[in-house]
């Protein structure tokens, strides 16, 4: 469990602008996140999808009992929680692809995995891979693919997120995408 | 990549990928002269641009493919069994419903709708709509609600059958049973907007099932990446009025049923669009015609007809297509007269450029595929989606060019004339058949409502509003005469009903208003009886009790046999449709004020209880949500107050003080989250104000608060001058100060308050009407001198009886009934005749 305290300190130091807090703050409550998103994954969870909406009321329930003040830039956390979606799915992409391998121990919830299946994983984390290297080049681009594809978000709110308007959300997501695609297939051709 | 670089690729590939392919290739030369690396850079990635499965897509699948499997879980009232496809808006399951009856049905899942209550009720009206659609041909939507988080579905009809394009047997009388069933749904004034093969199942017999009508504007916009991972976005159907922001008709669907009778005849797809530019786009939409496909003359001519890109030179309706096309099987001389294609479509060029900005938005996100129509694309532009809405339900012919962003009071005009002259036709040929009549009461029903819900209804539109409101009820009452038990009539009826109710009681005519909810009452009631298990029935009678709550309950005496019904009702709606919580709390809450009122102060906190828990599970599944907190601050002083303060309260101070406070936590988040806003300051102050007189007394904590709260409240009547409201607040406050201070022996500070509220109060009496004011002001001296009395200043005291006997001469003669008001000022003559002695 993480110490509140400690999540609380660092959540102060991100409202005040220091952004390396915010992946502290991640990787301190990754834990109990991925067992509240893997019941996601799970069938004992009655029944709820995985929705960006749900998780992040989930999300915020947790930051608040962790800091009962609650979040001073919303706009940061929804970026927090895009990010925290992709380590989710990376981790259940990597377990899939470990089944590939006959890795024994770490099985996937889910009882069959089909060929098609470990295929998906596999692209998904060339993309995974990619999107950071995109990031190398232009941060922006790699931060609208993530609130697009892991938030989930409408191309309005993630103008509204990074202080840019829908139509340069559109392009950048254009460019971003045609640079994505094109990564994909030369990591297939190696 | 050095960022310079970096940095000039973004430029170019920005400009190029705007540009189509002649412009483009000249463009890219130019600018990458003499640079082969940057060339090469850039038309590598101009060539992953839109791919067919792309990143996005690739993240979609494995989200979809990670996601929870609902099999064996349940969505309202229905057990899902098995995955049935996933469509361009959400998973489709085959489901079983619950309960009674073994009943099997295909339940869709909708993307990620978030339900506002003004979605939401959309949502509903829609969904009746399309439920009323009943025909052999068309997949019947049974039912739809939404999910505790919000995410909507619909029951449909399970189809079991294969997608038309795999149909073998006889494709003509196939052709021509999907014409039925569009032109049926016309005559329901309902457009479908996206007749496509993957949206027509056919099975075994033959049979044609049309599904997805108008579904997919009931899902409003997402945009989200989950909506396009779950099928390919396709605008190969889309008709140019579409693409270009136009208006949707029933000449919307002729296009498409001459693209897919197109395919049925060539086995080929009539329209190939190049999604490589904008440009493209427009051409291969908007220019391209259908490809010469060796047909037979007169087949031909029907095709280029009912796909002409200017859809005044379309058959005018679905039946006029099928006719001509019965006509063609049989031998017959066609009506279609092969035109003059390549004058009129260079007219309909010249009207129709992608000029507009918005318009250009529009088919750029068509391209970028996060859209799947462009009524989603559309939400910012209000007033241009009523007319959509309009447009989506009414039939009409347009007689002039197809405008972009028609929604001028000129467009709505014609709209509606057309409408009404369809109705009124139909009206003369309808007779003694039942079902017609019905559907033309409703026709009316729904244009009247749609013209006074127009921003600016003129003086014209409100009259012919109240013509087809007229006409509705007449008919309605007609057909419900002939058979009382009839469900669809009876809520028809009731509906007219209630929306003559809003109109008379935004007139002040309450008396009238309340005659007419409680005739929908009556009527629904006795409908529910005959019809038990109808929910539908049962959800408009709700609705009927929460309008009379609203309406005429708070200006009235209200009974709480009306402030109960509808809980039981809408108990059992919210087990199903978790979006109708808002509405069971405001009937608790409505309730619980009832009862409060009649004196019962425990039955009413055990309904201020219920409305609490409803509205903090879902403040915590929705922390933002202002409107959800603000009614929970309401609720929780509701029972603050029911706790302590009145006569008829418990009388459990610490009790309510724990209510108060709680109240006073959430005023102060609200404040916080939207400290300019003087709504949320005011209501700050008057939380204080209210926890503040729950204290018990010589409590300092109380003084602090209401030093608090009148700051607050000072500062608007400084910066409002004609606020009289604040002024007024503000003697409450400054008498409720003056109290606190006389409890702890201040006299001094509790004399300067209550100085300044009389200063406020005397120069608010040059007003001769402002009855306020003089209240205050008796309240004032009254307090005053009874201090003065106490210790003693015989002196002053009864200099304040003449004030007193004036202020109360000057209320009589406003002439008020209020029994606490005439009890004022009776004290103040008393005290004043008292104190002379």
């Amino acid at each position: 469990m993480a110490d509140s305290g400690e999540v609380t300190r660092l959540l102060n130091r991100w409202s005040s602008g220091d952004r390396k807090a915010l992946e502290e703050v991640a990787r301190l409550l990754y834990p109990q996140w991925r067992t509240m998103a893997s019941g996601y994954f799970r069938q004992e969870r009655s029944g709820h999808t995985l929705q960006p909406t749900a998780l992040i009321h989930e999300a915020y329930l947790l930051l608040q009992k962790a800091n009962p003040r609650g979040f001073d830039s919303r706009k940061e956390f929804l970026g927090f929680v895009a990010q925290l979606m992709r380590q989710v799915l990376v981790d259940h992409a990597r377990r899939v692809q470990s089944l590939k391998r006959g890795g024994g121990q770490n099985r996937v919830e889910t009882t069959d995995v089909t060929a098609e299946e470990i295929l998906s994983a596999e692209e998904f984390l060339t993309i995974h891979t990619a999107i950071d290297e995109l990031a190398e080049n232009s941060e922006r681009k790699a931060r609208v693919i993530e609130l697009r594809y892991f938030g989930g978000y409408s191309q309005e709110e993630v103008g509204d997120i990074l202080g840019i308007s829908a139509a340069t959300v559109h392009r950048e997501q254009r460019m971003a995408e045609a640079w994505l695609n094109r990564a994909l297939q030369r990591a297939v051709f190696q | 990549m050095n960022p310079g670089r970096w940095a000039r690729l973004e430029q170019l590939f920005d400009a190029a990928s705007v540009l189509d392919a002649p412009d483009r290739a000249n463009y890219i030369a130019r600018e990458t002269d003499g640079d082969p690396e940057m060339r090469a850079d850039l038309e590598s990635l101009l060539a992953h641009d839109g791919q067919a499965r792309g990143a996005g897509q690739i993240i979609g699948d494995f989200r979809s493919a990670a996601e929870p499997y609902w099999i064996g879980k349940r969505i309202g009232a229905y057990c899902i069994v098995r995955e049935i496809g996933r469509g361009g808006m959400g998973i489709v399951f085959e489901a079983r419903r619950t309960g009674d009856f073994q009943q099997t049905v295909a339940l869709k899942l909708c993307g990620q709708g978030a339900f506002s209550p003004a979605f939401r009720e959309r949502f509903e009206r829609e969904r009746q709509i399309l439920a009323a659609l009943n025909h052999p041909y068309i997949a019947r939507l049974l039912d739809g609600g939404a999910t505790p988080e919000g995410v909507p579905y619909f029951v449909m009809e399970l189809v079991e059958g294969q997608p038309l394009n795999r149909f073998e047997g006889d494709k003509r009388k196939l052709f021509l049973k999907i014409c039925e069933a569009a032109s049926y749904a016309h005559g329901h004034l309902v457009v479908h907007r996206d007749l496509k093969p993957s949206n027509i199942l056919v099975d075994s017999n033959g049979t044609p099932k049309l599904l997805d009508f108008g579904i997919a504007t009931l899902t409003g916009d997402t945009g989200g990446v989950t909506q396009t991972a779950l099928g390919p976005v396709t605008p190969d159907y889309a008709a140019p009025e579409q693409l270009l922001g136009g208006l949707i008709t029933v000449r919307t669907d002729v296009y498409q049923l001459g693209l897919l009778l197109y395919e049925l005849s060539t086995g080929r797809r009539g329209q190939q669009t190049d999604s490589s530019s904008l440009g493209a786009l427009e051409r291969s939409i908007c220019e391209t015609e259908l490809p010469n496909a060796g047909l037979d003359a007169d087949l031909s001519t029907i095709l280029s007809t009912a796909t002409a890109k200017d859809p005044a030179a379309r058959y005018s309706s679905v039946a006029a297509l099928a006719a001509d096309f019965t006509n063609y099987l049989e031998n017959r001389p066609i009506a279609a007269r092969p035109a003059s294609a390549a004058s009129r479509l260079r007219k309909f060029i010249a009207r129709n450029r992608l000029a507009t900005l918005a318009v250009v938005a529009v088919a750029a996100a068509i391209l970028a595929g996060t859209v799947s129509t462009l009524y989603q694309a559309r939400r910012a532009e209000r007033r241009f989606n009523q007319v959509r809405g309009i447009a989506r339900t009414l039939m009409f012919d347009v007689q002039d060019s197809v405008r972009p962003l028609a929604a001028s009071a000129g467009a709505q005009k014609i709209v509606v004339k057309s409408a009404l002259d369809y109705l009124n036709a139909l009206s003369a040929e309808a007779g003694a058949d039942r079902a017609l009549r019905t559907e033309i009461a409703e026709g009316y029903a729904r244009i009247s409502e749609i013209e006074s819900s127009f921003l600016e209804p003129s003086l014209d539109q409100r009259e012919t509003g109240a013509a087809s409101a007229g006409k509705a009820q007449a008919m309605f009452e007609q057909l419900h005469q002939e058979d009382p038990a009839g469900a669809q009539v009876a809520i028809g009826l009731a509906g007219v009903y209630l929306s003559g109710a809003e109109g008379a009681v935004r007139s002040g005519r309450f008396s009238e208003g309340q005659a007419k909810i409680e005739s929908a009452i009556d009527i629904l009631r006795k409908t529910a009886q005959s019809n038990p298990g109808n929910r539908d029935v049962k959800r408009k009678l709700a609705q009927a009790y929460a309008r009379f709550n609203r309406d005429i309950g708070s200006r009235s005496k209200p009974t709480l046999e009306y402030a109960l019904a509808p809980i039981a009702v809408l108990e059992e709606i919210v087990q199903s449709d978790a979006a109708a919580e808002p509405e069971l709390a405001q009937a608790y809450s409505a309730a619980g004020a009832v009862y409060f009122n009649l004196g019962q102060a425990a039955p009413a906190a055990e309904q201020f209880r219920k409305a609490i828990a409803i509205h903090e599970r879902r403040l915590a599944a929705e922390p933002g949500n202002v409107s959800t907190r603000k009614s929970l601050m309401l609720v929780y002083a509701s029972l603050g107050d029911a706790h302590w303060g009145f006569k008829q309260s418990l009388g459990d101070r610490p009790g309510a003080l724990i209510w108060f406070s709680r109240m006073s936590a959430e005023a102060r988040r609200l404040l916080d989250a939207n400290p300019a806003s003087p709504v949320s300051r005011f209501d700050y102050a008057m939380s204080r104000m209210r926890h503040g007189a729950a204290l018990a007394p010589r409590d300092p904590e109380a003084k602090r608060m209401l030093a608090e709260a009148t700051g607050i409240v000072e500062a608007h009547a400084a910066a409002d001058p004609q606020n009289t409201g604040a002024r007024r607040q503000l003697m409450d406050l400054y008498l409720r100060l003056a109290a606190r201070h006389q409890e702890l022996g201040e006299f001094q500070p509790a004399l300067a308050a209550w100085r300044k509220s009389a200063a406020i109060g005397e120069a608010m009496r040059a007003e001769p009407a402002n009855l306020g004011a003089r209240t205050w002001l008796i309240r004032t001296y009254l307090a005053l001198g009874d201090e003065l009395n106490k210790r003693g200043n015989k002196a002053e005291a009864r200099a304040l009886a003449p004030i007193l006997e004036s202020l109360a001469d000057e209320i009589e003669k406003l002439d008020n009934k209020n029994t606490v008001v005439i009890d004022l000022y009776n004290r103040a003559r008393q005290w004043a005749s008292a104190t002379r002695k």
